[in-house]
Parts: C-alpha cells; structure tokens; sequence
C-alpha cells in the first residue's frame, strides 16, 4: 500500500512529514543500541513478508502486517517501517523519499495505535482463541486505518477529482483486509504458543 | 575512490530530494515536461552502456504507469455522466509527469546506490545516527533473511505445495511468518549476546562521511547540474510556452 511519489500535493506531503517527523522522534527515543538488533532484524522481516504474495484469480496481493508489526514492537514500529520504506523506495522505486513521510505514516500510525491498544492484552499467557481475536483486530486496526488514511491524503490532494479512485482504491482493500486478517490471527496464534515473550519487546 | 562512491551519496539523495521537491511545487505543464525530457535523456544516455539497467528501469516505469492507467481512468471520465472532467485530466496529467519524472530522476541519480550508502548519506544529511545504523543493520539482515525465505520456499516446493486462493495457502503463509520472526527473535538474541561480550557500549557511533570542504569539483557538479536544469525548467513558463 504504497502511494507513489508525484500524487501527493506539497501541503499534504509536509504535514505528514511532519506527523512522522513527531513518531519518529518518540521511536528513537526507545531505540537503544541494545533494542537495535532486534528492531533491525523485525524490520527486515517486514521488507521480506512483502514480497510473499497469496494469489487471488489473475492477480495477487502481498502481506502488510503492520498491525503485527506494532503488536510486537509498539512505538518502535515507526522508525522500522521508515527504514523498511526507505529501502523499498531504493531498491524498488516502491513509493519514494519525497512521499516516504507520507508512507510511513499512513502505515506506522496504525500499527502503534493496534501496539497501544491490544499489546496490554497479551502480556500474560493467553487462550489460543484470544490470541486469534488479538491478531484480527490488529490487522483490521492497521489495514483500516492505513487504507482511511491514503484515502483522505488522495482526498487533499485531488478532492471530488480523485473520488472514483479513492473508491476503488478502498474497494481494492477489502481482499487485502481479509487475507492479513487470518494470517495475522494464525501468526499471533503461533507466536503467542512458541513465543509468548515476542510481544514484550520494545515495552 | 570507485564509481561506486562517485558522486558523494549525499549529494546524489539531495539532488534527488531537489527533483522530487521541485516536481510537488510546480503546477506548470511546461515545466514538468522539460524536466521530464531532460531525465529521460539522462537515462537513456546512462542505460547505452548498461542493458541491465535498462531493464531495471522499464520494469520500475511499468508499475508507475500501471497504476497512472488507473488514476487516468478514474479521475478523466465522469462515469455517471459519461462527460470528459476537465479538472481530472489536468491532474491526472500533472501526476502522470511527475511520476515518471521521479522514477526516472531517482533512477538515474541513486544509480548503484546500496543501502549502506544510503544510510551514510541519511545521517551526513542530518537524520539521527540511530537511523543510520539502523538502515545498515536492516540492509544486512534482509539478504540473511531473504534466504531464510527462499530456503523455506524451495522446501514448501519440494513437498509439491502450490500457491493458489484458499485457507491452506493462508495457513502456509502465516506459518511462514511466524517462522521469519522466530528465525529473526533468535537471532537477534545471539547478535545481543555476542555484543555484549565484545564489550558494547550504549553510544551511538556516528557513521563517517567524507567532509563537505574535502569533496571535489566532480561530485558537486551533479548537484550543480541538477539545480541549473531545475531553475531553467522552472523559469520555462514564464517564456510564455502554452502546453
């Protein structure tokens, strides 16, 4: 879910920019170089679950995961999913360095918001049947909110110019929403049976 | 110094940065298509020398235009009236030049950058030195969990599984990630141990640039050209050049 650069208009890009500028600095803040290896390694892993794609008719979409992404790391999801971009933007032209900040926020905001609100409920040992629960909500909180907000930063771009792609860029989502549903639920599922301590990091 | 290394990386994101700047603030037609010429000439006398690069950079332009075939079939027609919108082409025009104009530029101007470059330019530009360390620690990861990942495929294939939409795919697919991140968990607890041995300590080591007054003439050029073509491209409009 990347917005390309050149869409987004200089107002829209600067106040996300400055969004991210502000997550970003909370970020760092529990960066340590003790906490780097694993954020490093955890960013690294959103890089490359990117690129698993789950075939749907002639297409495919590809895994997210933010959601996941700030359930295991909380604030600390921001300067990894800047940096993952960052990468993706050289390597791939995915997005770019002028609309980075506004990729990474329409991404991290999500994630640290699904973090705040469901990492409190898995500091303890959970039922396998919680665990899913957590993992849905965690991926409808980072698809949803991540798909609202590239819809409302198309909207202050282009305004009613832009509203058939916005519509059909939100209808676009709903597979996406789905599919990272159940995969996050199953992974959360995983993790919370083999290793229970995976969502204490970054705490 | 290698043509790896040539121009400093910093001034190749800066000049980028200025393409993609300059690109977001212009509302001229004229502009943005000069610009757009002058990148594309710029490519195509880089990729004379190189075919790999050539494809890379069509691949890189497909995906833009794919999606600009979306926005122009959205935004350019009104479909419950069946009417051509004015506003829509304009700026489904305007989105179209800019996106190329910056995939090209940012193609060109980041040519062979790796990533360890690009966090040594990140911090000599004035982001903090944690996110330099952190874009060097991930760039290194990534390829040893890429081939985590292919080693699992291969595996996956072996046992005849296939791709295709339904809940066993999704099932595998979630199987997958969790592996990567307890592949990842592990490791970093190793990394972590063995840090700690070596004596680490809980500073940041910034990463060193070459100083700005030590670079040559040559690598400020390409800056230098990129702010000299810009300003003309710009200054196209006033000319009084309809489009």
């Amino acid at each position: 879910m990347h917005i390309a650069e050149g869409v987004l208009d200089v107002s829209t890009l600067l106040a996300a920019a400055g969004c991210t500028a502000f997550g970003l600095s909370i970020g760092l803040r529990r960066l340590t170089p003790q906490t780097l290896p694993t954020a490093a390694l955890f960013a690294a892993v959103f890089f490359v679950v990117g690129t698993i794609h789950i075939p749907i008719g002639v297409g495919s979409v590809h895994l997210i995961l933010n959601g996941l992404i700030g359930l295991l790391l909380g604030w600390l999801a921001f300067p990894v999913i800047f940096v993952a971009l960052a990468l993706q933007a050289l390597l791939f032209s995915f997005g770019g360095f002028t609309s980075l900040g506004a990729n990474t926020l329409l991404m991290a905001l999500p994630a640290v918001i699904a973090g705040l609100s469901l990492r409190p409920l898995l500091q303890e040992p959970s039922s396998r049947t919680k665990l899913l629960i957590v993992g849905a909500a965690a991926a409808t909180i980072g698809i949803l909110g991540a798909t609202l907000l590239a819809a409302v930063m198309l909207w202050s771009t282009g305004g009613a110019a832009l509203s058939s792609l916005i519509k059909l860029f939100v209808a676009a989502q709903a597979p996406v929403w789905l599919i990272e549903s159940i995969v996050t639920a199953l992974t959360v599922g995983m993790l919370g049976r083999a290793r229970p301590t995976a969502f204490t990091l970054g705490n | 110094m290698s043509h790896v290394h040539f121009p400093d990386g910093r001034l190749r994101l800066a000049a980028t940065l200025l393409v993609s700047v300059a690109a977001a603030l212009t509302q001229s037609l004229a502009s943005l298509f000069a610009m757009l010429f002058v990148a594309l000439l710029a490519v195509v006398v880089i990729a004379a020398t190189d075919k790999v690069l050539l494809k890379n950079i069509g691949r890189r332009m497909l995906r833009v235009n794919g999606f600009l075939i979306i926005v122009w079939l959205t935004s350019s027609i009104n479909w419950r009236e069946l009417i051509i919108d004015e506003t829509g082409i304009r700026l489904a025009t305007q989105m179209s030049l800019r996106v190329n104009l910056v995939t090209l530029a940012a193609s060109s101007l980041l040519l062979r950058m790796s990533a360890l470059d690009l966090s040594r330019a990140v911090v000599g530009l004035g982001l903090p030195a944690a996110l330099g360390a952190l874009l060097a620690q991930v760039s290194r990861q990534v390829s040893l969990l890429s081939e985590t990942k292919t080693r699992l495929e291969r595996a996956m294939r072996a046992r005849a599984y296939r791709p295709v939409l339904g809940f066993r795919t999704i099932q595998v697919s979630a199987q997958m990630v969790a592996w990567l991140i307890i592949h990842a968990l592990a490791k970093s607890e190793r990394i972590s141990l063995g840090l700690r041995s070596r004596g680490m300590t809980t500073r940041w080591f910034p990463r060193e640039s070459t100083a700005w007054r030590a670079l040559s003439k040559a690598d400020w050029s390409i800056l230098g050209a990129v702010i000299v073509i810009i300003g003309l491209c710009l200054w196209l409009p006033t000319m009084e050049i309809q489009l």
